[in-house]
Formats: structure tokens, sequence, C-alpha cells
């Protein structure tokens, strides 16, 4: 059974009062919250998640609330607590599903050191997973989110979770943040996508969020080996193009967008050199994002 | 009196550092790059959990302070050993101021005679 599976009714009734709880990923969440927002943004973003039975171990106990203070009659606000506690200042009320996928974010990054996890989208397609990390501003969401309408598994657009275990990546399918011009660009890119609402005014500007493609959350259980890191940027009017990069760079760089990669020690530079063992990295510059879909589809095609 | 140089961490003999290095992407691999000082290490100090992206020249020092302290002049000998050159006046400088870096990179330090 799957969240879309229950009645909106029904969705805002448990979300009311015990919880709603589903599989995100490798992750079993549970969400409590009466705010109308995160009753629509869990329906819209994340219908498509498996429903946890009831004795399965929860990983995150969430809910988002309203304070009770006098100045939330005059500038409503939204706070996020994790097991009854609230790690984050309030946001404005309008703020409350960025804020879920923020605060959900930070659970991960803070609690699952089985992982390495690195600020990286990572797709894949036929079995082989091509890694994106990249600081804001590159274009990276963007870039993800035109390569899942395109028939790419989405694994994750903000955290790649590389198992320390086996290598393998993870998969963590949630919705896709996509900030200011990307919205709009996104959505002339393709009639499939479906966003949510613009929040305008968060500390990343305008935020729509975009849901994961159902394939990609039906096989969420599914691991997959890494084959390329792609570092992107983008720069308007450049053509489509990467460029090789050295191992020992593309090494540093990524230990440089991890989350955890001190925190692990020496397990995380084998890892890590494992990792880069086994992929071939590059720089990627576009602008066009249907020129930038066929050279990734061109990537994967090479034997 | 000349210095003597050692690896940080490394009093109980174990191995404090590991090493990585890759084929620069640039030459087919299995192939020996023609300019073998271009090449880079990416090296985990486990004393101090700190990862660095070092040269040739500091890759070949480390080497030959691993396991056994050696001052500064043992270092240029090891140094230009391992080029297959002669110890030159560049070939001093170059071996002073990679010990310096590393010093300050916190992975090697001076050691009581």
């Amino acid at each position: 059974m799957i969240v879309s599976d229950l009645s909106v009714s029904t969705l805002a009734r448990l979300l009311r009062s015990e919880g709603v709880t589903f599989h995100t990923g490798h992750f079993v969440v549970r969400v409590k919250s009466k705010l109308s927002t995160i009753l629509e943004g869990l329906h819209l973003l994340y219908g498509d998640c498996r429903l946890a039975r009831d004795d399965a171990f929860t990983d995150f106990h969430i809910e988002l609330d309203r304070p009770r203070r006098l100045r939330d009659f005059f500038r409503p606000q939204v706070r996020f607590l994790l097991d009854g506690r609230a790690p984050f200042l309030p946001l404005p009320l309008t703020q409350a599903m960025p804020m879920f996928e923020w605060g959900l974010n930070w659970c991960v990054t803070h609690h699952a050191n089985n992982f390495l996890i690195i600020h990286a989208a990572v797709v894949e397609k036929n079995g082989k997973a091509v890694m994106l990390p990249a600081p804001p501003g590159s274009g990276k969401s963007t870039l993800c989110a035109a390569l899942v309408l395109r028939g790419w598994r989405l694994l994750s657009d903000e955290l790649t979770l590389i198992n320390l275990a086996d290598g393998a990546v993870t998969p963590m399918p949630r919705p896709i943040s996509l900030k200011n011009q990307s919205i709009d660009i996104i959505r002339s890119f393709s009639n499939d996508a479906t966003l949510s609402k613009s929040v305008k005014d968060t500390m990343k500007g305008t935020v729509a969020l975009m849901r994961p493609p159902a394939h990609s959350v039906k096989n969420a259980q599914v691991p997959c080996a890494l084959r390329w890191i792609v570092f992107p940027q983008f720069s308007a009017g450049a053509k489509s193009a990467f460029t090789t990069i050295e191992k020992s760079r593309a090494f540093m760089r990524v230990a440089d967008n991890a989350f955890n990669y001190s925190a692990l020690g020496s397990a995380s530079f084998k890892l890590l050199a494992d990792t880069i063992d086994s992929v071939t990295a590059h720089e990627f510059i576009f602008s066009a994002l249907d020129d930038a879909v066929a050279c990734f589809d061109g990537l994967e095609a090479r034997p | 009196m000349n210095l003597i140089w050692k690896i940080v961490g490394e009093e109980s003999g174990v191995n404090t550092l590991l090493v990585r290095h890759w084929e620069p992407a640039s030459i087919e691999p299995g192939l020996l790059s023609s300019d073998v000082v271009d090449a880079e290490y990416v090296i985990f100090h486990v004393a101090s959990g700190d990862t660095h992206l070092i040269g040739y020249s500091a890759m070949a020092i480390l080497r030959a302070l691993q396991n056994k302290p050696a001052d500064t002049d043992d270092v240029i000998k090891e140094l230009a050993l391992f080029s297959g050159i002669d110890v030159n006046a560049e070939l001093e400088t170059i071996a002073e101021q990679t010990l310096t870096d590393l010093a300050r990179l916190g992975v090697i330090e001076k050691s009581n005679p």
C-alpha cells in the first residue's frame, strides 16, 4: 500500500493523530502535522512511497507544527521537530514543506553514518549510476530533474548515500528541489513534471518541489554501482561538453562535498578511494537541457 | 645542526599514512607518464584524520621518512635518488620548501636527534 492509496481525509486524520509512517528510500519516516500545506505536500510529492507496517522500525519521528506565541497570530511560523525537539529556528508558515525537506536532509546527514553521505544528485540508467556533486547554483538539481524526466532513474537529488559495507549507492528518491528560474525551465522542459506550488522568499529564493517519478520510488530498494562522477556547471550559452579530470582531483572534490567524510576517518578514505578506482570523472558544462541529456545518454551508451 | 624530520604519529611503528595514486587521465592505462614529476597522490594521515593532495616531491620525502626519521641532507639525497638526478641547488630548494609545507600541514614534524 502506498501513500496515495489513502484518501485525503484519511491521510489528514493520520497526520493529525498518530502520524503517517512511510518508506523513503532506506529510511522509515513518521510525520505528524495539522498543517494543510504538509497534507497537500505529502499527498502530491510522496504519493508513491510505500506505507510502513505498524511494527516497522521508524528512523525519524518528525512533527511540523505552529509555535504557540503571540507573534504567530501576526506572522505565522512553522517548527520542525525531531523526537519532540526543534533543531532549527522556526520559518514562515508558507515554507512548511521546504522545511520538511531540509529537515529530513538534516536528519539523514546527522544520523546515517553507515553511509558516506555526499552533497550530490545521483541518477541511474541500465544499472550504471552517475553522481553529480556540485555547490549551489551549479544547476545540479535542474540537470537531475531533466535527466529523470527523460528516463534516468532518480536515486537522489540532494544526498548520495554510498554504503560503507559494499560501496553501492543506496537510493533515496525524494522530491527534487528546484530554485528560482529552474522552476519555469523544468515546467517548459516537460509536461510530465509534477511540481508543488512555488514558495517565495525562502533562504534559497523561490522554491518548488518536483515529485519523483513513480518508477524511481518503486525501485527505491534497488542499489546501484557508480560508473561516473560528473561535476556539472551551468554556463549560459555554453555548448554541452565533458572534460575528463584527474582521479586525484575528483577524490578531493568529492571529499569536500561529503558531509561526514572526516567523521568516518580512514573508512571513508578507503571507501572513496575504491569508488574513485571504479569510475571515470568529468567536468560538465551545459546550458540547453536537451543537449545535456543527449550528452548523458551518449555517456551511458559508451561500452 | 641539521634538523631531524619524522612523520607525525609514527612513534608506535604503525604506518600512519594511507596512500592512493591513479594513472593520469590523459594517458592510456598501464602506460607510464612521460613526466612522472606531475604525479599526484592522495594521502590519509591517520594521526590527524586529514586527507591531502600532494605532489611527487612530497610523496618521495614521505617515503624517505617512513619508519625512519631523517635529517634534511638525507631527505635531499633520497629525493635525488627517487628522481634519478644528482643533488643540486634547485633540488635542495624544492626539498626544503616541501619539508616546510608538509610540516605546516602537520604531516611531519621536527624530531629530537
